[in-house]
């Protein structure tokens, strides 16, 4: 009986214990020729303290890791960890160095940006305009 | 004897001083209902401001300082200035303050009696704050530079509807409105405004708020105008040539007319991006505008991207129209110093969208999206570019 239990509140702790949004996001490597070390420095991405970013000095290439998801209509919000940096609705691929979260619904990402504490002080939010329509068309 | 000379003396000086014709506001005691002014419109001229002996006209206050019933004294001693106009004695008349309340004490003009109430067709503040004005019909505002104005309960009664707005200013306006409202849009866009509810407020009966304009630097702005008996479908070209600042219909969604129809002096942020049905060549827009346009929704917008205002910097989002092109010609790229570029639904062929990325690698300074997810998948120098613009920080999306 006991062991039923443990299973029982296993099981429910791995349907329910994991609330955030799911990963989507597929790590893909790229490869770009710069001039020289200094060169590969001043990118964005190795500025990243998490970086993979690795620099060859013979091929003179810079390797690192993105994520990238779609190609379907999605919402994706990218981030750093810190701050919101784009909420968008969109088809195609899109690869970013920055984290990026994949869902069906605007408000999977809000929720997100609230469990995560993100910063969200972008300047213009162009999914405001759908978010709104979406409402109003809902209380319509 | 002497003293008979002496009080001749004091009688001639006490009729010089009390019985000869003085302008009003030049000298004597406030009246004694002071801080509260009446007006009646159907009292004689030379009132006093009393209600038992009442100003005939909204001229008759004396803004200044100094002289008697100076709301500018009054204020500055922390009084509640209420000024009362009668109704149903047709005041019609326009207000042009020259003095502030304050936060704590705002100056109120209100009616009272019963009837039809009070018409201000205009009120003028140029630099004049924290007035409320209630229960009166107001057809114009013109607050070219007045903060923390309250105008409540003064539009719509089925004969007045609040005409024409025009700021220059951060208000904090709101509007509430009796019965179903004739109100095209309000003042306030919910987040400047330090009021807890900005915005057309419901008093009474069904209130619907049709829209919203904002704008991100008034001080520029001349003039902005609307139409409040209809709903919000004005024409772009209906704008006011004037128009030199920034405009921002941003929750509008039937606005209509050619881009190209925008007023030639616009320079800052322009956003109609709930309006679906604008038309127009992008490459007609103003070419002073420098920050920013938002036409997300617009579906039918043509144009090469090369031909967007060459200042352009900030967010171009221009996300629903599908008939974009691109022109390596147009070199350079106009918008380089743009943060964020959004064609999401452009279709771009495959030779647009690798000129696109290698001129956006080789001249942009973009730092957030750009996004041409509809438009053909990147080959060759495409791809090459794209990751080089990935590495520097910024987020793609191609097809």
């Amino acid at each position: 009986m006991i062991k039923i239990l443990i299973a029982i509140f296993a099981l429910s702790f791995g349907l329910y214990g994991q609330t955030e949004l799911q990963e989507t996001a597929v790590k893909k490597q790229f490869t770009i020729s710069v001039k020289d070390k200094a060169e590969a420095d001043k990118l964005e991405i190795s500025k990243i303290e998490t970086s993979d970013a690795v620099y060859d000095d013979v091929k003179k290439t810079l390797t690192f890791s993105a994520n990238e998801v779609g190609p379907k209509m999605s919402w994706r919000l990218i981030h750093d960890g810190k701050r919101v940096l784009a909420l968008m609705h969109t088809k195609g691929f899109t690869a970013t160095i920055h984290k990026i979260l994949e869902a069906d619904t605007p408000d999977k990402c809000l929720e997100e940006i609230k469990r995560l504490g993100l910063i969200d002080d972008r300047e213009f939010k162009e999914e405001d305009i759908i978010i709104n329509t979406d409402i109003k068309e809902v209380t319509k | 004897m002497k003293n008979y000379k002496l009080l001749l003396v004091a009688l001639c000086a006490a009729l010089l001083l009390f019985s000869a014709p003085r302008p009003r506001g030049s000298g004597g005691a406030d009246q004694v209902d002071w801080p509260n002014v009446y007006i009646d419109a159907s009292a004689g001229a030379g009132g006093v401001g009393s209600e038992a002996d009442p100003y005939d006209e909204l001229a008759d206050i004396n803004w200044t300082t100094g002289g008697d019933n100076s709301v500018f004294d009054a204020v500055a001693a922390n009084e509640d200035v209420i000024i009362h106009c009668l109704c149903d004695e047709g005041l019609h008349e326009q207000m042009m303050p020259t003095c502030s309340g304050s936060a704590a004490h705002p100056v109120t003009v209100r009616s009272y009696g019963t009837g039809a109430r009070p018409i201000i067709w205009a009120i003028y503040a140029n630099s004049q704050d924290y007035f409320i004005c209630e229960d009166l019909e107001v057809i114009g505002l013109w607050l070219i530079d007045g903060d923390h104005w309250t105008v409540d309960r003064c539009i719509n009664d089925g004969t007045q509807s609040l005409d024409w707005i025009s700021t220059g200013a951060t208000l904090d306006l709101y509007i509430t409105v009796v019965g179903a409202p004739d109100v095209l849009w309000v003042w306030g866009d919910g987040t400047t405004s330090t009021l807890p509810d900005p915005g057309l407020k419901n008093y009474g009966g069904v209130a619907t708020r049709y829209g919203c304009v904002i704008c991100d630097d008034w001080s520029a702005v001349t003039v902005v105008w609307g139409d409040p008996t209809s709903t919000i479908v004005f024409n772009l070209g209906d704008l006011p040539a004037g128009l030199t600042g920034a405009l921002s219909f941003h929750a509008a969604t039937a606005l209509t007319g050619d881009i190209g129809n925008l007023p030639a002096g616009l320079t800052g942020y322009v956003s109609l991006s709930s309006a679906t049905a604008l038309t127009g060549d992008i490459g007609n827009l103003p070419a002073g505008i420098t920050w920013s346009v938002f036409f997300s929704s617009a579906t039918a917008l043509t144009g090469d991207i090369g031909n967007l205002p060459a200042g352009l910097t900030g967010f171009v989002s221009l996300s629903s129209a599908t008939a974009l092109t691109y022109t390596s010609v147009a070199w350079p790229l106009p918008t380089a110093n743009a943060t964020d570029l959004l064609f999401n639904a452009a279709t771009f062929d495959v030779g647009e969208v690798n000129d696109m990325l290698t001129d956006l690698d080789a001249h942009g300074n973009i730092r957030g999206s750009f996004n041409i997810g509809s438009g053909a998948t990147p080959t060759g120098a495409g791809i090459v570019a794209k990751n080089n613009l990935i590495a520097k920080g910024m987020d793609v999306t191609t097809g």
